[in-house]
């Protein structure tokens, strides 16, 4: 985890940067899916994270997806191939986009704070603080279900992962089209940032 | 007993448990409000800022359990604290003694209970069986009671029910008694009445009686006054008949005398009617005469009729015709009318005529319309050859004019030639000017140089002393040369600049290179147009891509979305594919169903919607079914056609060798000859290893001599054939 690739105190590796940023997607994305009930409220179970209660889904197919998309997208910020990493909730029946989560992800190593240390990328922010901005986005993401607007029909999510146009397709994977909501209505996030990465939330959704 | 045991007991353990959990507040936290209060975080800072990097060992998902034993840890490091700790410990160990001793006094006491308990408990048992049995008892007796409860309650109602109807019948007693009471009271009542009437009535009836005694007496003074007058009523009443008697005949008397007086009438109008009989008869030859007379004149009158028609008709003639004089006359009138305009037109032309023919003799003149028409002629070939001549003119104005604007266009030409010409002259003046300034400059230089030579001449001249004369006349005459040569090359110079102008004026080449100037001039701004059109639409789109990049949409050339396939949202919708699919099959299944219910067939039914849906529901099949129908039909075509090319083929042979061929069985064929003389006459060849071989028939056994010849002796079955085909020609030719 995070705290395993923390070496002294004040510093961050890439590594453990995108293991921040990992876990923060996790977290955001089941605690989406719990707080706007695309699935079930018995399949969560309440976990600690970053000092507050996450949900997080105890369903398989869930997880094993997430995971495989997860570690995907470590990769590819390791590789800096990552620009935005969209939630897309649409309605099962329809197909209609409902709401559009965004994490977009900005690369800010070479310019505050950062060095290199035996040849590694090395963030010059404490992980308290990382840990506690992120802790206010996941609040706010929490706090967010008061105004967005009811999902009141069958809903199914899918994880768009934006990257750059060489960016190799893997197994598994498909290029697909962007999700495009008419009429929506645009929310940002508080944004933290790594050093290393900085991720901006933003959410937008149908206009009723 | 248990109860205060439980009240007193486990409220200790209950405290100590609640002190533990104030203590260690994270394991358990009732909802996600408690969970985010801020003890927790700074717990979870705390242990990741000040804990070394052992500690990072634990994940982050157990750090609240652990945060216990954590605190307890480095609690331990400081002694007064375990000094705490351990009277603390000491503390909780007596309490716990002191506890212990208590739980066992209370065992005790439990123990001394439960016997009590349980004596209570037997005594309650028994006593519990008595009230058993006093309540079976009772329960006995109030079944009885119940049971007579009942029966009273029956008869109860059955007396009731009688009182009822009893009651019934002297209610309805009652009124009809009050009825009649009241009945009776009314007759009471008139009883009284009449009752008063009578006393006056008595009264009255003696009254009466005097009246009546005196009224009979006079009753019988009348009846012999009336006998008196019965006897003269009865004479009275003979009289009257014989008096009706009398009357009765009178009335036939009168009526007899009026069908007298009616005959009499009748006679008197038959004697009128004989006389006007008789005087119609003597009437009558005259009447005949009227008749003849009447008749001639009928007759005459039919004819007159008749020749009226013809009249008539002879008028109606008269009158179409009359019609299409009067279209005649008006046509004169208008031919009138029009003869004079035409004459006036004449005399008009002919005046014109005349008019026109003033060079020759008025009776040429008179004759008129054919010399008119020469001259006309004449007029016409005159015009001919005037409008030739006008198209040939206006050719030459053509010409001429397309000559003038030639002409005109190199006027132009010459004109801007001339203008350039002009500038360039001007050019060349200004620069002819500066030349000259020029030349001018140089020739004062010139002046100047040489007032210099006349100056040194003359200081020469002034100091003669011949030496240094020489030597200084020499040194100026050097230097004069030198001035001289450099004038020349100014010289020189002026010259070539000039031929350079003249150059420029001959080549005229600037007007081109100022030309081509502009036009490139004209060109860039263009361009530059262009180009800042171009950025504004480049800044428009840049704009636009933000704003699409804002709601969702990206850049496909900066970026990819990619997403992996089996996707939750993806696995729904097969999901839901299939589902739809799986009710649309079952959706058949059961309209097949309610078809075959319909039907009103009802055992097997499931069966039967199976076989159905096998046979029916399957695209498949119904295709491959109109498949092979198009092969079946497309078979039919080619068999059809081999038929007749086959039955042409055969036609062609016959006709063209002479042979029906018929193949009877496989390698067997029989031939039967176009000539032959009955169908009986046929030969049979067999086909072996592909040789044919004549068999035997009864005709081949005729024919022993064409076998001999052509199969024996020359091995060809087609001479064979010929030579029979020409002899049975020959045979019916014959």
């Amino acid at each position: 985890m995070a705290s395993t690739k923390h070496q002294t105190d004040g510093t961050i590796t890439l590594k453990g940067s995108s293991d921040l940023v990992k876990e923060y997607l996790d977290y955001g994305i089941n605690s989406i899916l719990y707080q706007r009930g695309i699935y079930p409220e018995e399949t969560f179970v309440q976990a600690e994270h970053f000092g507050i209660t996450v949900f997080m889904s105890t369903d398989e197919k869930i997880k094993s997806f997430l995971k495989s998309v997860l570690d995907q997208i470590q990769g590819w910020l390791l590789q800096k191939k990552l620009q935005k990493i969209s939630l897309v909730i649409s309605n099962s029946v329809t197909k209609e986009v409902l709401e559009r989560w965004d994490f977009k992800v900005q690369y800010e190593g070479d310019a505050n704070g950062s060095a290199v240390e035996n040849g590694r990328i090395i963030g010059k922010k404490d992980l308290t603080v990382i840990q506690k901005e992120i802790r206010s986005v996941l609040r706010q993401i929490s706090g967010s279900v008061s105004f967005l607007p009811l999902l009141d029909c069958l809903c199914a999510f899918d994880v768009l992962v934006y990257t750059i146009p060489d960016c190799e397709v893997p197994q598994e994977w498909d290029e697909t089209q962007p999700a495009f909501i008419a009429n929506a209505q645009e929310l940002s996030f508080r944004t933290f940032s790594t050093s290393l990465h900085r991720m901006e939330t933003h959410v937008s959704y149908k206009v009723e | 007993m248990f109860e205060s045991q439980d009240t007193e007991d486990p409220t200790c353990v209950i405290k100590m448990l609640d002190e533990f959990r104030q203590c260690n507040p994270t394991v358990n936290r009732p909802n996600f409000i408690d969970m985010a209060v801020v003890p927790t975080i700074l717990q979870f800072d705390d242990c990741v800022v000040s804990h070394d990097s052992k500690k990072r060992k634990h994940t982050d998902s157990n750090v609240s359990v652990d945060t216990a034993e954590d605190s307890n840890i480095s609690v331990l490091a400081s002694p007064w604290e375990t000094r705490r700790m351990k009277a603390e410990l000491a503390e909780a160990k007596a309490l716990n003694a002191s506890l212990e001793e208590r739980i066992k006094k209370l065992h005790s006491v439990r123990m001394e209970l439960e016997l009590v308990f349980d004596n209570e408990k037997t005594s309650f048992l028994k006593q519990r069986e008595r009230d058993r049995e006093i309540i079976r008892m009772l329960e006995g007796q109030i079944a009885t009671l119940r049971k007579r409860e009942v029966e009273s309650r029956d008869e109860f109602s059955q007396y009731r029910q009688s009182t009822e109807s009893s009651k019934c019948k002297l209610e309805k007693k009652i009124l009809r008694l009050q009825e009649e009471y009241t009945h009776l009271d009314d007759r009471f009542k008139q009883v009284e009445l009449t009752h008063k009437k009578c006393a006056a009535g008595v009264r009255r009836i003696s009254e009466l009686e005097g009246e009546l005694k005196l009224s009979n007496e006079e009753v019988a003074s009348l009846k012999d006054h009336i006998k008196l007058l019965e006897e003269k009523v009865v004479d009275v009443s003979n009289l009257k008949y014989q008096l009706e008697l009398v009357e009765h005949c009178c009335t036939q008397a009168q009526q007899k005398i009026k069908e007298l007086k009616l005959e009499q009438d009748k006679g008197e109008e038959t004697r009128e009617l004989l006389e006007k009989q008789h005087h119609n008869l003597m009437r009558l030859p005259d009447l005949e005469r009227e008749v003849a007379s009447l008749r001639d004149e009928n007759r005459n009158l039919r004819d007159a009729v008749r020749n009226k028609l013809v009249l008539e008709e002879e008028v109606v003639d008269l009158r179409s015709r009359q019609a299409g004089f009067e279209l005649r006359e008006q046509k004169l009138a208008q031919l009138d009318a029009s003869q004079g305009h035409l004459e006036s037109m004449l005399e008009h032309w002919r005046q014109l005529a005349r008019d026109h023919c003033l060079g020759v003799p008025p009776e040429k003149a008179m004759a008129g319309p054919e010399f008119l028409r020469m001259r006309i002629e004449t007029l016409q070939q005159k015009e001919l050859q005037l409008t030739a001549d006008l198209g040939d003119l206006g050719i030459r104005l053509k010409t001429a004019q397309q000559a003038k604007s030639k002409v005109e266009m190199e006027l132009d030409k010459a004109t801007k030639q001339i203008e350039r010409l002009q500038v360039t002259n001007d050019d060349q003046s200004k620069l002819i000017k500066r030349l000259q300034k020029r030349l001018l400059l140089v020739s004062r230089e010139r002046d100047s140089y040489r007032s210099q030579l006349d100056m040194y001449e003359k200081e020469l001249t002034v100091t003669s002393s011949s030496a240094l004369l020489n030597s200084q006349q020499q040194q100026q005459r050097s230097r004069v040369e030198a001035l001289e040569k450099t004038v020349d090359g100014y010289r020189d110079l002026v010259m070539k600049l000039e031929a350079d102008l003249e150059k420029a004026v001959k080549g005229s080449g600037g007007i081109q290179f100022s030309e081509r100037i502009y036009k490139l001039e004209e060109e860039r701004n263009t361009l530059q147009q262009e180009k800042e059109q171009l950025m504004k639409r480049r800044d428009e789109l840049e704009v636009e891509l933000e704003y699409r990049a804002l709601k969702g949409d990206f850049n496909p050339m900066k970026s990819k979305v990619l997403h992996i396939r089996m996707n939750p949202a993806a696995t729904v919708e097969a999901q839901r594919e299939d589902k739809l699919t799986h009710l649309q099959q079952e959706c058949n299944r059961l309209q097949e169903r309610v078809r075959v219910l319909e039907g009103g067939q009802m055992q097997d039914v499931t069966q039967e919607v199976n076989l159905r849906l096998a046979a029916s529901s399957t695209q498949e099949v119904q295709e491959l079914q109109e498949q092979v129908k198009s092969y079946e039909t497309k078979l039919q075509r080619l068999k059809e056609a081999f038929k007749t090319t086959s039955q042409e083929y055969r036609e062609v042979c016959y006709m063209l060798l002479g042979y029906k061929i018929d193949r009877i069985k496989s390698s067997l064929y029989r031939l039967s000859s176009m000539y032959a003389e009955s169908q009986d006459d046929y030969l049979l060849f067999k086909l072996a290893d592909g040789n044919p071989e004549l068999l035997e028939t009864p005709y081949s056994a005729t024919l022993e001599q064409f076998i001999n010849l052509h199969l024996k002796h020359q091995h060809s079955i087609p001479v064979f054939l010929s030579a029979i085909t020409i002899d049975l020609f020959g045979h019916q030719t014959e």
